[in-house]
């Protein structure tokens, strides 16, 4: 606990003491930490493989931009409120889908998203209320300097990670895990999964909403490609598998490793990238499913055992 | 004839040739699911990295028309053979890694092989989307008022051949018999001297031979590029659904019925919806006939 | 019915997986406090009786009532929270969860206990079926007998006051069958009604008050278990099958 105060006042007041471009890049291993941590409170937890959760950053990205422009509303406020949008329709669309169990869930989040990026791009001429902007995008005003993002999505990371040590801990953390584990015994011995899994869906999609709201603002520039692309849910899979699934601080550890990588590759080698994050991804679902927080803990004990030992 | 009636008669043509384009490509898409249907009935792994095995036969096809001259219909056999030995060895080397771990391990696994495929296949072909021209398929057959051009119905007629061969493969011969043995229980399967690792290598070998055959049909007609593997291997799941998990001839209809609906779409609502379509009417099944339309499928 | 309230009773439950007509017409009726034992050759349709008293599978025509309600239409959780629960054939378990949460779930969840109270209650069912000391370790380590034992303790942490055992005592030594019987009864001691699935004739003697056989589905006899055995209808169906 005292560890997580200081790490976190060390982050509020990083700004002080680095340049933009460590801001810059903490802002962005904050996002993807709280992305990936988005992930594993429904796979990590719950069990259920997500492979549609861009749905929910597409409509962030895009529900904050219209009520910042169109209704004119602070980004704050409009942030706010499209996370409300992304829980209302993640309460809509989880409602059907979560009852689809295992690898029939994974394909048909999968077949979500791919159908609400094709929505969002056809949506202006279809319905003739512009809000996605087709295939063009839209640009939204130029934000004031970077450290509002840094602050808007440390805080988000924070959320999510302190909603992951809430579900180590709680009834609803107990009943979700069960659930993961064998979901009928769960139902067997009363808990009511479908509730639990459409709650923990809705609170994903709240953060992951935030995220992509705050993420298209500090770009300025979105289009329904890239926010409701594949690209980002892979990204957000591979960090928490490789931080460790369902362990509070894996993704944290995860989208660190990840992000700092990728920053020393550059952008001259994204097919590369892809590849290795692939490779990754069956590497470490064969040979080390517990993640770098399993070697961590490894290490930790071989450490301690060691200590005890010299003593 | 009065103006309205010729036009409820072109109005029926329009409906009749949307439909029969829906069977053509219907039956391709049968001949790229079944592999799907194949290998989850018999391993129970569920191979993300599907569609990317229809992509790698499309590409196969490409490449040899284009660079070595070979006819298309000539490249099938060899699209086969080579996304044979593709798949034996991934599940051989790889896939039989994560038997009786849950199904999560091996959708992951499938899912980290899909995102190398892909990205290895842009990295070497690029994003280009790629079109070859056959002469003797470019033309068209003339039904009464409806046309068939001959790439889609050579594809068509190979896509059901493959699905009808693979079934005939199951059901006539010792292979297909001990495919179907270890499919319903590997360890009775064992006893008997079948070697469960090796027949699930067979049928991953099998599935992903026809997928790539699949691919190199899709090939005669449409482009070709890397990243459409993701739509076959929606495609491929959906058809699955809709004829039924784990019901071989179940993909016909699940073919059909997803080729007719994404046809319709395209000619009355729009062509960029197919896929929310197609989901619609997943969905719509998944709720309500999890056992398919015919109603033969496993449930899970 | 005469007089005497059941807590739980089957009347005319049929099930059909397809062509194969599991359960057939089959009437039955628990008294409370009572240890009711289901017998019958595999196949007999003991398992699919209690999966779909236990709300696991809906049955095919028919009605389950507790305490008088219908439980028809009723999702599986919320038959647990009524009160009925059962163990597994195969024992279940959440392999990663310890032993310990593996039955502070079900007291969560099933009886609606809050942290503190179904914690405590986690550690008293572990001791009542001899786990305690397991209690920190993650359930996969545990042996056979002791996974029929944590199933136990999970079913009892639900609350449940109709408990279904399938097969609990299924390949155990003499003497763990001796204290496996004595845990039932203390568990009927609790004040909780019984159904009780064996294979393990000896077992089911010494145990039930009553026993209900099936055979294809249908019941075919219903009695004290001295009467049960001598009745030649069971003998050629159950025991039939030992001497044929």
């Amino acid at each position: 606990m005292r560890i997580a105060l200081v790490t976190l006042a060390a982050l509020v007041l990083l700004p002080l003491g680095a340049g933009a471009y460590a801001i810059r890049l903490a802002t962005l291993i904050f996002m993807w930490a709280a992305l990936a941590g988005s992930w594993n409170l429904l796979a990590g937890y719950g069990g259920a493989v997500d492979l549609g959760p861009v749905v929910y950053y597409g409509i962030g990205t895009f529900a904050t931009a219209n009520l910042m422009m169109k209704a004119h509303l602070p980004f704050l406020v409009s942030l706010g409120l499209a996370g409300l949008i992304a829980m209302a329709i993640a309460f809509l669309l989880g409602t059907p889908t979560l009852r689809l169990r295992g690898a029939y869930f994974a394909i048909g989040t999968l077949a979500l998203a791919e159908s609400a990026k094709q929505l969002a791009l056809a949506w202006d001429r279809l319905t003739g209320i512009p809000l996605t902007g087709g295939s063009a995008g839209i640009s939204l005003p130029l934000s004031a300097g970077y450290l509002p993002f840094y602050y808007v999505m440390l805080t988000v990371m924070v959320l999510v990670t302190a909603t992951a040590f809430w579900l180590e801990r709680s009834k609803f953390g107990y009943g979700l895990r069960a659930v993961g584990e064998n979901d009928l015994l769960a139902e067997a011995s009363g808990v009511d999964l479908h509730r639990l899994k459409r709650r923990v869906y809705m609170m994903s999609a709240l953060f992951i909403a935030w995220t992509g709201g705050t993420a298209g603002y500090w770009l300025s520039y979105i289009n329904a490609t890239e926010a409701f692309g594949a690209a980002t849910t892979f990204q957000m899979v591979v960090m928490a598998l490789l931080g460790g699934l369902g362990t509070p601080l894996g993704p944290l550890a995860g989208a660190g490793f990840l992000c700092l990588v990728s920053e020393l590759l550059g952008t001259r080698f994204v097919y590369h990238y892809l590849i290795a994050i692939g490779s990754i991804i069956v590497a470490v679902s064969l040979f080390m499913p517990s993640g770098l927080m399993g070697i961590a803990r490894m290490a930790i004990h071989r450490g301690g055992k060691r200590a005890e030992t010299a003593s | 004839m009065t103006n309205d009636s010729v036009r409820s008669v072109e109005q029926l043509t329009v409906a009749g040739q949307t439909i029969l384009n829906g069977i053509l490509q219907g039956g391709v898409y049968a001949a790229a699911a079944v592999g799907l249907s194949l290998i989850f009935g018999v391993s129970g792994i569920l191979n993300a990295a599907h569609g990317e095995l229809v992509m790698l036969g499309a590409f196969g096809t490409y490449w040899l028309f284009k660079l070595y001259r070979v006819d298309p219909l000539l490249t099938l056999p060899i699209s086969f053979a080579l996304l044979f030995l593709l798949g034996y060895a991934l599940q051989y080397l790889v896939l039989n890694r994560t038997l009786g771990s849950p199904l999560l391990v091996s959708l992951l696994v499938t899912f980290g092989i899909s995102l190398i495929l892909v990205n290895a296949a842009l990295r070497v072909w690029s994003a280009d989307y790629r079109m070859m021209t056959v002469p003797y398929l470019d033309r068209s057959l003339t039904l009464g008022p409806f046309i068939v051009p001959l790439s889609r119905l050579a594809a068509f007629a190979v896509g059901v051949g493959a699905v009808a061969g693979l079934y005939w493969l199951l059901q006539r011969t010792e292979l297909g018999r001990m495919i179907r043995a270890t499919a319903q229980d590997r360890e009775m399967a064992s006893l008997v001297g079948v070697n469960p690792r090796l027949v699930y290598a067979l049928a991953f070998g099998l599935g992903s031979g026809i997928s790539g055959v699949a691919g190199s049909l899709v090939a005669f007609y449409s482009p070709v590029e890397p990243n459409m593997g993701l739509t076959y291997t929606l495609f491929a799941f959906s058809v699955v659904v809709l004829g039924g998990m784990g019901y071989i001839p179940g993909v016909l209809w699940g073919g059909f019925a997803l080729g007719i609906a994404q046809a319709l779409t395209e000619t009355y609502i729009e062509t960029g919806l197919s896929l929310l379509v197609v989901f619609f009417l997943l969905y719509l099944v998944l709720q309500f006939m999890p056992a398919g339309i015919l109603g033969k499928g496993r449930i899970e | 019915m005469t007089g005497i309230v059941a807590v739980l009773e089957c009347r005319a439950v049929s099930k059909s997986f397809g062509a194969l007509l599991a359960l057939n017409g089959v009437d039955l009726a628990l008294r409370e406090g009572e240890i009711l034992g289901i017998i019958g050759p595999n196949g007999a349709g003991k398992s699919t009786l209690f999966n779909v008293i236990a709300g696991l599978e809906r049955p095919t025509s028919g009605t389950v009532y507790y305490r008088g309600c219908s439980m028809s239409g009723l999702p599986t959780h919320a038959v647990c929270r009524m009160g009925i629960a059962k163990t597994f054939q195969i024992p279940r378990f959440f392999p990663r969860l310890t032993v310990l949460e593996n039955v502070l779930v079900a007291g969560l969840y099933g009886k609606g206990a809050g942290l503190r109270e179904a914690q405590r209650e986690a550690e008293e069912w572990l001791n009542f079926v001899g786990l305690v000391d397991k209690a920190g370790s993650p359930a996969a380590k545990l042996s056979i007998s002791e996974r029929r034992r944590l199933d136990l303790a999970r079913v009892l942490a639900t609350g449940a006051q109709v408990i279904l055992l399938d097969e609990n005592m299924a390949g155990l030594s003499h003497n763990e069958m001796e204290a496996a019987v004595s845990l039932v009864r203390s568990v009927r001691d609790r004040g909780k009604s019984l159904m009780v699935i064996e294979h393990v004739m000896r077992a089911i003697v010494g145990v039930a008050d009553r026993v209900v056989v099936l055979n294809y589905g249908e019941k075919i006899a219903e009695g004290s278990p001295g009467e049960v055995m001598r009745d030649p209808a069971v003998i050629n169906a159950y025991l039939g099958e030992a001497y044929a």
